[in-house]
């Protein structure tokens, strides 16, 4: 090789030089190769669609969020148009000066590359002092024609900017801890720090634009637009109104969620009644149900992102300063209200639009309420109307005066029994909207009276004497007791505990009622009787898990099924608990290991009323998403149970001897006052007392610890009336309302009055005509 | 004045011989009309000037230097050589207005003579390879590893005093210059090899340094540690520093890669360079551009027309019996495919970016004025017939080696 080589070129010089030529061919060859490996394949398509990609804009069409109805088609929430004024980023900092000043001195590039420093600094300087008045001139115009004075304008700005500066400071070290995380060793700010979104996006400047205002500012952009592409300097002083834009926006609007409602106060008990009616205005009407929106938060966009990290488009995804339903109708409902934005391709060459995917809007959602029944039990409930907050005939002997006039906290359900609907679900204290958007933490962070919560779907208490009626139509339907059976009723149930398991009036005379029957003993409400019927019969009859789960077929420990994230399954327990004999004898009376919902309790009842173990409660009449339970309930309801249950139910809101039937109470003139006293309608009622502990924990500075001060020891029970009401000529009961009162004290009396006026309500709506006329 | 003319006449006539150094303007002339056509896709303003102006001024420049006899270029090249060194040193001299040394992107690198910006280290890489050549034709003391000090400091001169300003992109080019140089004047490859070796390993241990102990003492300067960290998180996928110190490379390979096999065509890729904003894309960046605009084959054509022209230098250096002659084609063809070489590798992603520009296509005046020197030169060198009484050139040969 050597050899012939040498033979062949006898010159080293030229054999050097031949070495030369080689190498250099070596290099231009994978010079060529790197070249020819960037732009081919792979690697070429995606730096021709990068590439390419600038020289479009995407413009983001928004869309309009679907209306919320109530079951008789008034709008209840609703996206409602408009248009707010947008200012680049770049024009709030007054950066844009700058780069506007830099463009223009370094288009011309042969005459930039021939300046040194000093004089690129000069021009760029002078030119930027030019751009910085011309801003000027549009605050100025902005302000005087928005009607605002100049400084407010101005704040506006300043809080802008450094609201970003702020996130932006956070976002720089939550990616330089990131980055650190990641990459196992230190990482400096200067590392991560590249702007944010919010560093290149247009953002309000005036939220609400009128439609003249729209109309003049209209005309600056368009100025600054033609001065684009004109040259002469006095046109040109219009372009910073190209970082101007007027966008469409939506506000979300709650038409019925303040209303005035006029209520009769005659039929109130005793020294509230009077002849005159009440005016009340509500606010936040059914707000717990509808629920409100907010701004999206981090996770939200993380989840969902309208623009993922390769700068893809998920139109129903989520971006900074997104609104995003929260709590209520708005939260469960969000994937089906919100719908998906709409996406614009604009060349940026000729300003013509290349592609478009057209909004989908928001769909409908139609609720099973009727919100101005809502609104009328939301006022009937209001303590400005008076049976919700402490009278003297709610006080025990041994309560302190001073707990008079104090405000009761709550809430009421009604169901349509044939249908299942929720007609009305109210929660007290009410959480009014215009408080909501200007001091949410006030509402949200209330420790004592927790507005925000939906009492009705979401709080489980112990019902109390309100279950005696399904457990009799379990022992009747179970054949576990005839229509006429007796009872011996000894005052206590156990012998050996004879002060533990008591009826009422052997703890207070120490009479014991003897043999009753079923219909007796919910009309007075005996605790033995029940007590008797789980430990003499349920449980050794059909077993331990007997009555629990007949509580489970009534829809106890399960979650109704509304659509609402808010509801609660309550507590009863897994299906494999291994309930002791006392406590399913405790739970024969609504005590022990079982916490139900009003929602619950309303649902019970209307299986109950009609038979149907297998009815749902219906809160969304539209889009049907209601529960449908994976087998039919092997529970059955005989007609003799039901008839037994209705009469007891009815004996004890009409009968005297009914412990649902009248308010004693002689301090306050008040000797046998019936509870109920609605003309037409036949009411079927049970009242509960529940006991809610002996310890009752407020955290008044919520930090999660119990803190001095923060204890209340002993507090009043809570009051519960659930009630089967119907028409006077209907067979069966058409509505079932249950009302617990928080803290208040005995049930008939605390939260019969309300339900009484509930009853009055669905009169007033037409909900009790005989026929049906609704 | 007749004899006078006499003389140019049959100084010409020897000069219109049939050459490869003929080839050599040809490929620099393409080049030209590429560079400008590529210069007027981004900055038409520079391509007015670089074709109305510069072409024609470093097309005198060449034709002049064409007329001397090789022997006067030679005895010319050491005082030129100072001249050069001179101007460099008048560059990095305190106390000299900016209206005279401007600072143009961080760098004293240019003297404004009104009428144009002069770039004295142009000058010195061609006085540097002249004088080098002139030192180097009848020695034969660097065959010896001391030998290589003389070379070496004729390289470090004009070396240190371009760092001063700071230029490292042309400083860049002496050393590989130097080598190529070395390697064709008869140096033994064992010590070139040596010397090559401990360049690269020095090399590498800053490398090194620079990207797995950042926090050791550093050689080289903060944006020079931060072009090579730039481009090693490029390789690795990662963008930490694609909006800063990465963005020039990034941008330029994107445009590489857009343009395909053929290229978008003037209007888009105007277009396209404009909206990606790619810097100094009628300069350094001059080679995105072009294949931006004409596509691989456009790349592959430029490489070509490289390859011609330093070809053909190389082919008048084999074919020159003149030690001078030889050593200089070989250095002008080394110093442009260096620089040539480093442009383009370093906006494919090869090599990190430093301030280079790609000879005869990127704007510059002084550049091409030289490059074209360097081309006059060429052909000066090609068209003399060997002198009958010259002494012989150098021919180290050694029996059992091939390029020993």
């Amino acid at each position: 090789m050597r050899r012939a080589l040498r033979d062949l070129m006898p010159s080293m010089f030229h054999r050097r030089l031949l070495l030369l030529t080689v190498a250099m061919l070596v290099v231009l060859g994978v010079l060529g190769v790197a070249t020819t490996m960037l732009a081919t394949g792979e690697s070429h398509a995606a730096a021709k669609a990068q590439a390419e990609s600038k020289l479009t804009r995407q413009q983001v069409i928004q869309t309009k969020r679907g209306a919320i109805l109530d079951r008789n088609g008034l709008v209840l929430a609703e996206d409602d148009p408009g248009w707010e004024l947008v200012v680049h980023f770049d024009l709030l900092t007054g950066k844009w000066a700058y780069k506007q000043a830099y463009a223009d001195a370094s288009a011309d590039k042969l005459v930039w590359s021939e300046m040194n420093q000093a004089q690129r600094e000069k021009r760029v300087s002078e030119l930027q002092r030019e751009y910085e008045q011309q801003t000027h001139v549009v605050f100025v115009t902005l302000a005087e024609l928005s009607g605002q004075t100049l400084e407010e304008l101005l704040e506006r700005r300043t809080s802008t900017v450094e609201r970003i500066h702020r996130v932006q400071s956070y976002l720089w070290e939550l990616w330089r801890q990131q980055a650190e995380q990641e990459r196992g060793e230190p990482v400096a700010l200067a590392d991560v720090s590249k702007p944010i979104k919010a560093q290149t996006e247009h953002h309000v400047l005036i939220p609400d634009v009128s439609e003249p205002l729209r109309l003049q500012i209209e005309q600056f952009i368009d100025e600054g637009r033609r001065a684009l592409d004109e040259t002469n300097t006095q046109s040109r002083s219009a372009l910073p109104w190209t970082t101007v834009e007027l966008r469409r926006t939506t506000v979300r609007r709650y038409p019925m969620d303040r209303m005035v409602v006029e209520l009769d106060r005659s039929t109130l008990p005793g020294p509230l009644a009077t002849e005159e009616s009440a005016e009340i205005e509500v606010k936040g009407v059914g707000l717990h149900l509808i629920g409100m929106m907010r701004d999206v938060w981090k996770e939200d966009v993380g989840d969902k992102p309208l623009q993922d990290r390769k700068g893809r488009y998920q139109l129903a995804g989520y971006a900074d300063g997104d609104r995003i339903g929260r709590a209520g109708i708005e939260q469960s409902m969000e994937r089906w209200l919100r719908g998906s934005r709409g996406l614009r391709t604009i060349s940026l060459t000729n300003g013509e639009t290349l592609r478009e995917v057209e909004p989908k809007a928001g769909r409908d959602v139609t609720l099973a309420i009727d919100i101005r029944l809502q609104a009328q039990i939301h006022a009937l409930m209001s303590p400005e109307f008076g049976l919700m907050k402490t009278l003297p005939w709610h006080l025990r002997t041994d309560d302190p005066q001073e707990l008079l006039g104090t405000t009761l906290n709550g809430s009421a359900v009604v169901i349509d029994i044939a249908s299942g609907d929720v007609l009305a679900a109210v929660s007290m204290p009410e959480a009014p909207r215009d408080l909501l958007n200007e001091d949410p933490e006030l509402l949200w962070n209330d420790p004592i009276n927790h507005p925000m919560i939906n009492r009705a779907f979401a709080v489980p208490y112990q019902p109390g004497s309100t279950l005696k009626p399904l457990v009799l139509a379990a022992a009747v339907s179970e054949g576990l007791l005839g229509e006429n059976e007796l009872v011996h009723c000894k005052g206590y149930l156990w012998d050996s505990k004879p002060e533990v398991f008591r009826d009422w009036l052997w703890k207070a005379r120490g009479i014991a009622r003897g043999d009753i029957d079923g219909v007796r003993a919910l009309e007075v409400s005996n605790n033995p009787f029940f007590g008797i019927l789980a430990k003499d019969k349920l449980i050794p009859k059909r077993g331990i898990d007997s009555l629990p789960n007949w509580y489970r077929a009534f829809g106890f420990g399960e979650l109704p099924g509304t659509g609402l994230d808010d509801e609660t399954q309550g507590f009863l327990g897994p299906p494999d608990r291994d309930y002791q004999n006392n406590e399913v004898c405790f739970m024969a009376i609504g005590q022990g290991p079982i916490a139900i919902s009003p929602l619950q309790s309303a649902l019970a009842y209307a299986r109950l009323a009609s038979g149907d173990m297998n009815r749902n409660a219906r809160l969304v009449a539209s889009p049907v998403i209601a529960k449908q339970p994976n087998q039919p309930s092997k529970y059955r309801m005989t007609s003799t149970a039901r008839r037994m249950v209705f009469e007891g139910m009815r004996r004890s809101a009409n009968n005297y001897d009914g412990t649902t039937h009248h308010i004693n109470h002689p301090p306050s003139n008040m000797s046998g006052v019936p509870i109920f006293n609605v003309e037409g309608v036949t009411v079927m009622a049970k009242s509960g007392t529940a006991d809610p502990g002996s310890r009752r924990w407020i955290d008044f500075n919520r930090d999660g610890n119990v803190d001095e001060g923060e204890i209340e020891k002993d507090p009043r029970d809570h009051a519960w009336v659930v009630a089967l009401v119907k028409p006077e000529g209907a067979a069966n009961p058409t509505h079932a309302i249950s009302c617990v009162v928080e803290y208040a004290g005995s049930g008939g009396r605390v939260a019969g009055p309300v339900v009484n006026q509930i009853i009055h309500a669905l009169q007033r709506h037409s909900y009790l005509d005989w026929p049906p006329t609704r | 004045m007749s004899e006078v003319l006499k003389q140019l006449v049959l100084q010409l006539r020897v000069l219109i011989r049939p050459h490869a150094g003929w080839y050599a303007l040809l490929a620099a002339l393409m080049l030209t009309w590429l560079g400008t056509s590529a210069i007027d896709t981004v900055s038409p303003g520079h391509a007015d000037v670089q074709s109305g102006r510069w072409l024609p001024a470093a097309l005198v420049a060449m034709l002049l230097v064409m007329l001397p006899a090789p022997r006067w270029i030679g005895h010319m090249a050491y005082p030129m050589m100072g001249v050069a060194i001179a101007l460099l040193v008048f560059l990095i001299l305190p106390g000299v207005p900016s209206s005279i040394v401007p600072v143009r992107n961080g760098s004293r690198a240019w003297i404004d003579l009104k009428f144009m910006s002069f770039q004295p280290s142009e000058m010195g890489k061609v006085c540097f390879v002249l004088s080098l050549a002139w030192y180097l034709r009848f020695r034969d003391n660097h065959r010896s590893l001391t030998g290589l000090l003389i070379p070496f400091a004729f390289m470090f001169v004009p070396v240190i005093l371009i760092l001063k300003e700071p230029d490292l992109g042309s400083a860049l080019l002496f050393a590989p210059t130097l080598f190529v140089m070395l390697v064709a004047a008869g140096a033994k490859l064992r010590h070139l090899g040596a010397l090559l070796g401990i360049a690269v390993a020095v090399i590498g241990i800053n490398v090194a340094v620079v990207l797995f102990a950042p926090d050791s003492m550093q050689v080289l300067k903060g944006h020079q540690r931060s072009r090579i960290e730039a481009m090693y998180f490029e390789w690795r996928g990662d963008d930490r520093m694609a909006q800063r110190e990465g963005y020039q490379q990034r941008v330029a390979k994107r445009m590489v890669a857009a343009g395909g096999t053929t290229g978008y065509g003037k209007d888009k890729a105007a277009t396209i360079i404009d909206y990606n904003d790619l810097p100094f894309d009628y300069n350094d960046m001059i080679y995105p551009v072009i294949v931006n605009r004409w596509g691989v084959l456009g790349g592959l054509g430029v490489m070509g027309l490289y390859g011609v022209l330093v070809g053909s230098m190389l082919l008048v250096a084999a074919r020159s019996k003149d030690p001078f002659a030889r050593i200089s084609c070989v250095g002008f063809a080394g110093m442009i495919f260096t620089q040539a070489s480093i442009n383009i590798g370093m906006t494919v992603g090869l090599l990190p970016i430093t301030g280079i520009t790609l000879p005869l296509i990127s704007y510059g005046g002084t550049s091409m004025l030289f490059t074209f020197v360097m081309v006059g030169l060429v052909i000066n060198f090609a068209a003399r017939r060997p002198q009958l009484l010259a002494r012989p050139s150098f021919e180290f040969d050694n029996a059992d080696a091939i390029f020993q």
